[in-house]
């Protein structure tokens, strides 16, 4: 029974001694000998210093480059084994994303930016745009739909890239610095909606963050530092 | 100016930016410069030879009527120094070698000094000849005859000294002479071909440009008391090519004013997104102590050094390109281009351009900069967005008033530049409107529910939604299309024109100077399609009740005396025994070309008039009457038609067209149009000029041809001025590109997040650009043939033809292809930078 559970619990993400060099200028060991395991449905949490290799070891996680060596696993697949349009897919499908300076099409209205992913995907028009809706309606902006960004205030706009990650139902949500760009207020209620949708999506997400806040409420807490990662502790 | 400035103006100067608009300031300041200097010169050219000009033509039937006393007598009139005399014997000659052709003989007798050296490209001098030697055109070569060889004029025989290639100066002199053949005039008598029955055509060239025409116009007939004696002035075909040229330069002007006005929005886009860059850069140097005075140095100063050092590369760079080009146009045209009038004042334009451009691109901006906060540094966005971009309506606003002051500096022509000014706003919001109806109607039939798949709905959305990006790209692209389009659309129909009209079953052969004795004499012994058509010659000495001096007065002021110039006098008449209309006429007024009219009295002759030539001559009424002396004897006759002409037919046409039966018995002239096989034109020539040797007979296809040359050079520098024009909207481009291509680049980094690979992605570019640069062709072939249909029949009298398919279709790819390479080369790394761009830390 055990042996079923744990085979069920399999390794949402696995880094295996992942190693990432640039070569220009000169040499340089971005991540050194990085591993890391990470369950489904867990929240990580990754905090270092300006320059410690956080976004490369993103970039690495996101499918948006491959490691000089070692192995990046998300549910299962190498990721260096794909093709550059097989990468693609697989973001398209397994991922969402949410970034600091929140990242909407000035130019598409709220609904729009958020059916993206499933555009993408050419998935059925009709039952996304009623996911998008609920989705909205869960950040509290389903009165909004038709608004451009350029209409809303920052820690609407979060919100909304919050829908957008979470329409195609990722299995991994990787975010950066979500709070970064908001006040006190703002960000609590956007990590308030992280975690309600990570608990109903069932969702794996790795959010870097220099917020402490984020760190609390993170399952698990890792520091990169010089290229090194190191589990800090288990915050819950 | 404190070390900051100084340091920081330096290190300023040492940024790639700032030397990139300096290069586009050089490329822009060359254009406009070689535009400048070429009209400049275009205008000296024509106006040079609007010095006063007059051709005494002396037609007689006989060898003592050419009379080398004609010389000597006009030295009385004018000084030796400004009179150059030609003498035309017309006849035919025949080489040893059995090649027969029939070419104008001449014998030139002229002053430069006189009786002398007459330079040639070959230096010629007529005192090289010695006895028995000719020299003939070097058009003679294709013709066979070599240097060496003994042709045969008359009874005697010359041999073939050189070849010559007539000087731009002297092809200028020989306005209605074609001199194949010089020998000297001594040698003329022995040939026998001057003998009686000679026709002798004797034509004196005067350049009297402080004479008195009116006076000299006396004492000439004083002189030699001839009626045979006509004395015209060239100022005729000096006014047309100053026109020509008046609209060319116009165009060329006009061209430059859009290349420009495109070139400031250019530079416009590019400095504010530099600004843009660099603004966290500036707010912190207020933070640590910059005033207003400082920061303004500090931006400025690098900008003005770096346009000042492109303009006067680009002043280089246009007027060597200038000088190189009109070297080829001479040499091509075989026309004496004049130097312009002043490159130091087209060094003054050049700095002045560039400053007056350079204004509202600096002014508004840093305005902008100077009110931004600075604790804009702090905010929690992107503070390069706090730049407003309140400044950008004023800002066009000053561009084009700029503009219009640049162009009247240019043209120094008010209604022009007024015209021009007004001809460019309401062009754009032609476009505009059209390109907004288009932008609605996709909108409305492309809703974001019906369109399905991701690439076709977001090239539509970012189409019809990214508004500003679309109107610029779709209007600069237009913008400049519109003009090489429009020369493509001229060019065709000129061209379809020339063709139809040399077409097989068109007449190939013109034989001008037949007399009605020839006609009956030798009418048979020309080809059995040939078509004769009968003229008089006729002065005109009252128009519509008035004089002529009276209408002359309204005319223009360089009209000769004795009531008025040859242009206003003296027309050849066509005589018509039906009122059939020739091919390329149609009947503009009136019901037949001789129809009744209510005011005609008994004995007016009813005439049909060219409808231009009508309204020149305040004629243009079915009904007007005017007064013609016809051999002597005054006529009355009365306007019945008006007729539009087609002067592209390749035929003689006339601008007044008398019925036969009313003038039964008055001695006609003719004109023979044939038509013969190809191969055996030049064997009619030789026939006709060997019964008939006072008429001329020319091959129409020869001309033609030459028209086409003339017309194609013409039609090129129109196209290469137009490329100015192209270049400048691809500058726009670039620069809007340049501004965007960091929002560009954060927009695909998301797109490739979601799952767009990096094919997908330039495919996506691609199919953006494509369906702006379409969109921009399809406007610009909707505008385009209504204004070419315009110009056509204004311009060229004639109807409006197609260009092929393929020219049309070239222009969209050549178009995309350089949008797409622009654009490319401004965003290399659009795709390859996109995880960098998204997340904020670790740039390497």
């Amino acid at each position: 029974m055990r042996a079923a559970l744990r085979a069920n619990m399999l390794n949402m993400l696995e880094l295996n001694n992942v190693v990432k060099s640039f070569f220009t200028p000169s040499p340089i060991e971005v991540l050194r000998d990085v591993s890391m395991k990470v369950d489904k449905g867990q929240w990580v949490s990754l905090m270092g210093p300006s320059g410690s290799g956080k976004s490369t070891l993103l970039s690495l996680i996101a499918a948006l480059d491959t490691p000089t060596s070692g192995k990046v696993i998300i549910n299962q697949q190498d990721i260096a084994e794909l093709s550059e349009e097989e990468r693609a897919n697989f973001r398209a499908k397994q991922l969402g994303f949410i970034f600091q300076s929140f990242r909407l099409i000035p130019h598409l209205n709220i609904i729009e930016n958020v059916l993206l992913p499933s555009r993408i995907l050419d998935q059925d028009p009709s039952s996304s745009r009623e996911r998008a809706k609920s989705l909205l309606e869960e950040v509290g902006l389903k009165d909004r739909m038709t608004h451009t960004p350029g209409q809303l205030s920052g820690g609407e706009q979060q919100r909304v890239a919050i829908a957008r990650a979470f329409l195609t139902k990722p299995t991994l949500l990787l975010a950066d610095e979500p709070t970064g760009n908001l006040d006190e207020d703002n960000s609590e209620t956007v990590l308030n909606m992280l975690e309600k949708l990570k608990t109903t999506e069932n969702c794996t997400m790795v959010v870097v963050s220099h917020d402490p806040e984020v760190a609390k409420r993170a399952d698990r807490e890792f520091v990169l530092s010089r290229g090194v990662l190191n589990e800090v502790s288990t915050s819950k | 100016m404190n070390d900051f400035s100084k340091f920081w103006i330096v290190s300023e100067l040492k940024r790639r930016s700032v030397w990139i608009l300096g290069l586009l300031v050089t490329l822009g300041i060359a254009g406009l410069v070689f535009v400048d200097l070429f009209s400049q010169r275009l205008s000296e050219t024509a106006s040079r030879d609007t010095r006063k000009f007059l051709s005494a033509d002396y037609t007689v039937s006989s060898w003592e009527g050419f009379n080398p006393d004609l010389l000597t007598k006009l030295e009385e009139l004018v000084p030796r120094s400004d009179t150059i005399l030609s003498q035309t014997l017309i006849a035919s000659m025949q080489a040893e070698s059995g090649q027969v052709s029939a070419i104008s003989l001449g014998s030139y007798e002229g002053a430069y000094p006189f009786y002398g050296d007459w330079k040639t490209s070959s230096d010629f001098k007529i005192s090289d000849l010695g006895a028995n030697e000719l020299f003939l055109d070097e058009s003679a070569k294709s013709k066979g005859f070599k240097i060496g060889d003994q042709i045969k004029l008359g009874s005697q025989l010359f041999k073939l000294k050189d070849f010559v290639e007539l000087e731009p100066e002297a092809v200028s002199l020989f306005r209605a002479g074609q001199f194949k053949v010089w020998i000297r005039y001594d040698d003329l008598k022995p040939t026998g071909l001057s003998g009686p029955g000679s026709r002798v055509r004797s034509r004196a060239f005067l350049k009297a440009p402080n004479t008195d025409s009116k006076l000299f116009r006396e004492k000439f007939r004083e002189v030699f008391k001839d009626p045979n004696l006509r004395l015209r002035s060239a100022d005729q075909s000096n006014a047309q090519a100053q026109k020509t040229v008046a609209v060319l330069r116009s165009y060329l002007s006009f061209v430059s004013l859009c290349a420009t006005l495109l070139g400031i929005v250019g530079l416009f886009f590019m400095f504010v997104s530099d600004l843009q860059k660099r603004l966290p850069s500036y707010l912190t140097l207020r933070c640590l102590g910059l005033d207003n005075k400082g920061l303004i140095q500090a931006t400025v100063i690098p900008v003005l050094i770096s346009a000042l050092i492109g303009s006067t590369c680009g002043y280089f760079l246009g007027s060597w390109a200038e000088h190189q080009l009109s070297i080829i146009a001479a040499k091509q045209l075989k026309i004496d281009l004049a130097t312009p009038y002043s490159y130091l004042q087209s060094y003054g334009l050049a700095l002045l351009t560039s400053l007056l451009a350079l204004a509202p691109v600096l002014f508004f901006p840093i305005k902008a900069l100077l009110r931004t906060p600075t604790q804009a540094l702090f905010s929690s966005v992107d503070s390069g967005n706090n730049l407003s971009r309140s400044f950008d309506r004023p800002a066009v606003v000053t561009c084009l008033v700029l503009t219009f002051i640049l162009s009247l500096i240019t043209t120094q022509n008010l209604q022009l530049s007024a015209f021009g000014f007004l001809g460019v706003i309401g062009g754009l919001a032609l476009l505009s409107a059209l390109l907004w109806g288009f932008i609605k109607l996709l909108q409305k039939l492309l809703s974001a529910e019906t369109l399905k798949g991701f690439s076709v709905f977001y090239l539509i959305q970012s189409f019809t939604q990214k508004i500003s990006q679309t109107f610029v790209w779709v209007l600069s692209i237009s913008f400049s299309l519109f003009f090489l389009s429009l020369g493509l659309l001229l060019a065709t129909s000129i061209h379809g024109q020339i063709d139809k009209a040399s077409n097989g079953n068109a007449p190939n052969v013109l034989t001008l100077g037949l007399t009605q004795s020839d006609f009956d004499e030798h009418s048979e012994n020309f080809p059995e399609q040939t078509e004769w058509v009968p003229y008089l010659q006729s002065r005109l000495f009252e128009v519509d009740g008035s004089p002529i001096e009276e209408v002359n007065k309204k005319q223009s002021e360089n009209i000769d005396e004795e009531g008025g110039g040859p242009q206003l006098r003296e027309y050849f008449v066509n005589i018509r025994s039906s009122g059939d209309l020739f091919e390329g006429e149609k009947l503009s007024d009136g019901t037949s070309l001789f129809g009744a009219t209510p005011n005609s009295e008994a004995g007016m002759l009813h005439a049909s008039l060219e409808s231009k030539f009508a309204e020149r001559m305040e004629l243009d009424e079915v009904g007007k009457t005017f007064v013609l002396d016809i051999a002597g004897v005054k006529l009355k006759a009365v306007v019945s038609s008006l007729r539009q002409v087609q002067w592209f037919q390749f035929r003689p046409n006339f601008f007044i067209v008398l019925s036969k039966q009313e003038l039964e018995g008055a001695p006609l002239s003719y004109t023979a149009l044939s038509t013969v096989p190809p191969d055996q034109i030049e064997g009619l020539q030789e026939k006709i000029v060997r019964l008939i040797p006072h008429a001329s007979p020319l091959d129409l296809t020869q001309t033609g041809k030459q028209i086409q040359g003339l017309l194609d050079k013409l039609l090129l520098t129109i196209e290469s001025s137009s490329l100015f024009l192209f270049f400048a909207a691809l500058l726009v481009i670039a620069s809007v590109s340049w501004a965007k291509r960091g929002e560009k680049t954060s927009e695909f980094a998301l797109l490739k997040c979601l799952g767009l690979s990096r094919r997908s992605l330039y495919f996506q570019l691609v199919g953006e650009i494509l369906l702006s640069v379409g969109f921009a062709w399809l406007l610009t072939w909707i505008l385009v043939f209504p204004a070419g249909q315009i110009m056509s029949q204004r311009f060229l009298d004639a109807d409006l033809m197609f260009p092929p398919l393929n020219l049309m279709a070239g222009y969209f790819f050549v178009l995309s292809f350089a949008c797409i390479a622009i654009y490319m080369l401004v965003n290399q790394s659009l795709t390859r930078k996109s995880a960098k761009e998204l997340f904020q830390e670790d740039s390497l």
